[in-house]
């Protein structure tokens, strides 16, 4: 079953972790705050493979009077690693500091400089849990609303509800400074307005739905864009809409889960670990709350007041097991479950 | 209690058990049952919900799969287990694979053949032949995130230097960079290099032998290349997905993808049929479609995963049997992306997305024919060479009736001549494939019982003849006691006629001069013995390409009056 999380109070957990072994920089406990380098692992920049024997023109069975270092030694910019003297002498020396790592059938490769990757908090709180030799998992409370789609960007700011009217000719080029900011905006953006609203340069940018014809340039955009209901022309739920509002002006994260993944949007609140952490695992029954994905209600919302335990054929012929749905405006619908988002809430609207 | 052997497939969304048991000697079907695939996070939901199947499975069946705690439990331990249980794969993301070879022709295009059943995405491709500096080669081999690598290429006592370069800076790759995943090595290059390979790169379990991909010039075997290959598999998916290790061990089990194992089904089909043509298999999954092709007792096969853009979206939109807006179509596409669990329950969606399964098959059998040059299909013309049977596979044909599954596979395969198309509605193929080493007695009986849905028979018309002219007469002759029956084709048309029931029909093709219904050239006609389907005899004489009207509306209810000759 589809569910996303809108909650406030809620314990966050994010995972951080490096692709490859290397070091964890905290411990258990640690409060860590935005930025702060969670684990890091060291790999050498470069790398320089020398063939010594075609290069210098060395007889193989003459290759080791003509070496200067051994394999595993570390090595300074200048120093000779293979010499040939003569008429003209060849010279093979270290570009940069380092170390030889191979030096085998007359080739010397070098690892040169030194890479550090890193991983850092994207957010604030504490570390729960650490994953040996990769990163640690971030703990926090705070409010909660789980996108469906992200750019892949996390970002940070403060939050900032637009409401602004892009049709009205008034209004044009009066959008107010979003600098830095987390915007969210409840109108339809359009190819155009996402523009413009770039061109204020937030920090990341929060739509209830986004049309097809921008998701290219939501991904190739270096501005975090999450997208809390998925693609089309879609409204935002009351429940979110209400929890966004707690938001204004807060400090919010925005957290992907990578390109075209979901994402967080959290505000991070008081108080330690809720209840909520054992809380038994949200599942579709009489009284839920959920989101339809498919048309003609696409975006919309209701209350399941009934689960059949038979299949119903829909207009395309197929069968489905089906909810039946009160929509917020009160009619009843016959839904397929497959063609429900559980709304996973705590914040009544 | 018979004996048992049990099938496991743990697909994109689903995990499959099916159950076979041995009465009497036959072997046969028992049950099917069936969980949501989870193989994130740190493998306690994916332990619970095998368990769950096993537990399904035990309930309802004459087995034993869990202890007496309901829990999972080595199997030789518990007294009413199956015989053996067989494990397939198709979930997590593709294995991300450099090739190594000597040359283009001779060692990287048949390295892809080969990989290409294992659900392997390939990043990095390095011909040896193209003289990258040690230096560049080494850079690229270590920023590729690779986690297999296959290197073949050269002829048994061929030239070893530029292959004993590549596996020096193999060697480099694997010890110096550290990685959450072991990457895994498979060569099956110059026989001669093959233990200097191995002392080499020093990688121990993480080395996987092979004889030489390549076994005259210009000449590939791939199945000497398999065994390696599916160690490394394995080897890759025990380290990505936490909790399968435990479950291959208390299954005592080996776990092998999805593709190859339903590869072996369709080259066992190929190789048991009298016809002289190729078995196609497609299976349209989630996300992706895989072609598997087995033809002259080759095997080939690819899981192709579509690009959306606007451009495809567009094609696709052209194929639907509903008018629908770009931007609703492409709405409709993205949101499934997102769910692919989605029921379409309108009219509407279920146009857009058998629109879209047209346009996946046919990027799969175009993506098949890069591949495999011999394959036989032209993207204007259709599959030009001949499959039969056809078989259509994968859980996003339950989307779809029978005469519904069959347009969405005409039209995305434009076959030609005469054939079958079958469905495998319980994704069988695969269930076989895991079990096959164990018992090769359990798929041929199992499949005697014709577990497969005969869909159609398909009778395609080749001709050069304009629109609206008669290309085929075909007499229907459905026995003795009933009146034979008459059909003229003309050009243009699709014509579907029903077949007895639990009989057997006999229709005499007499097509026109330079018509070619696929008996050998045209105008040649004969009797032609089809058996009861579900959708019946399906004659296509739209011709190739398709010729659809510019206008959308037109083309719309073009498309919609196809459909509707098949069957509403």
């Amino acid at each position: 079953m589809n569910k996303v999380v809108i909650r406030s109070g809620q314990p966050v957990y994010k995972q951080v972790r490096l692709s490859q072994p290397g070091t964890v920089l905290v411990r258990t406990g640690q409060e860590v705050k935005v930025g702060d380098v969670l684990a890091e692992a060291v790999i050498p920049q470069e790398f320089q493979v020398f063939d010594v024997i075609n290069h210098l023109r060395i007889p193989p069975n003459r290759l080791e009077q003509h070496l200067k270092r051994l394999n595993g030694e570390v090595v300074r910019k200048g120093d000779v690693i293979a010499q040939k003297p003569g008429l003209i002498t060849r010279i093979f020396r270290a570009s940069q500091d380092g170390k030889i790592v191979s030096l085998r059938e007359g080739r010397v490769t070098l690892a040169m400089g030194e890479q550090k990757l890193q991983v850092r908090a994207p957010i604030a709180g504490t570390v729960v849990e650490l994953i040996p030799g990769f990163g640690a998992v971030i703990g926090l409370t705070g409010n909660l609303i789980q996108g469906v789609w992200s750019n892949g960007h996390n970002a940070s700011g403060s939050f900032f509800h637009l409401e602004f009217d892009f049709t009205d000719p008034q209004q044009r080029g009066r959008l107010p400074d979003l600098q830095d900011k987390i915007v969210y905006s409840g109108a339809i953006i359009t190819p155009d307005r996402f523009r413009l609203l770039m061109v204020k340069k937030p920090a990341g940018i929060v739509l209830p739905s986004l049309v097809p014809g921008l998701i290219q340039e939501a991904l190739n955009s270096s501005i975090a864009v999450i997208n809390l209901n998925g693609f089309g022309d879609q409204e935002i739920d009351p429940v979110s809409s209400k929890l966004l509002d707690t938001m204004q002006d807060q400090e919010v994260f925005v957290l992907s889960e990578g390109s075209g993944q979901s994402a967080e949007l959290i505000m991070p609140g008081e108080g330690g670990q809720s209840v909520a952490l054992f809380d038994e695992e949200v599942t579709l029954k009489v009284g839920s709350l959920v989101r339809l994905l498919g048309e003609p209600y696409l975006g919309s919302t209701g209350k399941v007041l009934e689960l059949p335990q038979r299949a119903e054929r829909f207009a395309s012929a197929l069968k489905a097991y089906v909810a039946v749905v009160e929509r917020t405006d009160g009619t009843l619908i016959r839904v397929p479950v497959t063609n429900l988002l559980l709304l996973d809430v705590n914040f009544k609207d | 209690m018979p004996k048992t052997y049990l099938s496991l497939d743990i697909g994109k969304s689903q995990t499959q058990a099916w159950l076979f048991a041995q009465r009497d000697g036959t072997w046969a079907l028992q049950g099917t049952a069936s969980v949501p695939t989870a193989i994130e996070g740190d493998g306690t939901q994916f332990h619970h919900n095998i368990q769950q199947l096993l537990g399904q499975i035990q309930q309802r069946h004459e087995v034993r799969l869990l202890d007496d705690h309901g829990q999972i439990t080595n199997i030789r331990r518990l007294e009413g287990a199956p015989a053996a249980i067989g494990m397939s794969l198709s979930a997590g993301k593709p294995i991300r694979t450099a090739l190594i070879g000597l040359s283009e022709a001779y060692s990287i295009a048949p390295l892809r053949r080969l990989v290409s059943l294992f659900n392997c995405e390939v990043v990095l491709e390095v011909n040896l032949q193209e003289n990258l500096n040690a230096t560049t080669q080494l850079e690229r081999l270590l920023k590729s995130d690779v986690e297999l690598y296959v290197i073949g290429g050269g002829a048994n006592g061929g030239a070893q230097k530029a292959l004993k370069a590549a596996i020096e800076n193999l060697r480099l790759v694997y010890h110096l960079i550290p990685r959450a995943v072991r990457p895994q090595i498979v060569y099956c290059g110059n026989q001669d290099l093959a233990e200097y390979a191995q002392s080499e790169i020093e990688a121990g379990l993480d080395m996987h032998l092979a004889s030489n991909l390549q076994t005259n010039p210009g000449q590939e075997d791939q199945t000497l290349v398999w065994k390696a290959m599916l160690a490394a598999f394995e080897r890759l998916r025990i380290q990505q997905i936490p909790g399968l290790a435990d479950i291959v061990s208390d299954l005592r089990t080996r776990v092998i993808p999805s593709d190859f194992s339903a590869g072996r089904m369709v080259h066992f089909l190929e190789r048991s049929s009298e016809k002289g043509k190729g078995v196609l298999l497609v299976r349209i999954e989630p996300g992706t479609v895989s072609v598997i092709s087995a033809r002259d007792q080759v095997l080939n096969g690819i899981c192709h995963q579509l690009e959306m853009n606007e451009s495809v979206l567009e094609i696709a939109r052209g194929l639907s049997s509903q008018v629908t807006d770009p931007t609703s179509f492409a709405t409709y596409i993205y949101n499934r992306n997102l769910f692919p669990d989605f029921t379409p329950a309108t009219l509407e969606d279920l146009g857009i997305e058998h629109a879209w399964a047209r346009v996946r098959i046919r990027e799969a059998l175009k993506a098949l024919q890069q591949l495999d040059p011999g394959f036989g299909y032209s993207p204007d013309l259709g599959l030009t060479r001949a499959y039969e049977p056809i078989i259509l596979s994968g859980p996003e044909l339950h989307l779809a009736a029978p005469h519904q599954g069959l347009m969405i596979a005409l039209d995305g395969i434009l076959p030609h001549g005469i054939t079958t198309v079958l469905q495998d509605e319980q994704q069988l193929l695969t269930a076989l494939g895991n079990l096959a080493p164990h018992d090769p007695l359990l798929p041929v009986q199992v499949m005697d019982e014709e577990v497969f849905t005969n869909l159609a028979t398909v009778i395609n018309v080749d001709t050069p003849a304009s629109e609206g002219q008669k290309v085929l007469q075909i007499e229907v002759n459905e026995g003795e006691q009933m009146p034979r029956l008459y059909h003229k084709i003309q050009t243009g048309e699709l014509k579907r006629i029903e077949t007895m029931a639990n009989s057997k029909t006999e229709l005499y093709l007499a097509p026109a001069d330079e018509s070619d219904v696929g008996m050998g050239m045209p105008g040649l006609g004969g009797w032609v013995t089809v058996l009861d389907s579900k959708v019946g005899v399906v004659v296509d004489a739209r011709g190739r390409p398709l010729s659809l009207p510019a206008n959308e509306i037109e083309r719309a209810e073009t498309l919609h009056n196809w459909l509707w000759e098949l069957g509403g």
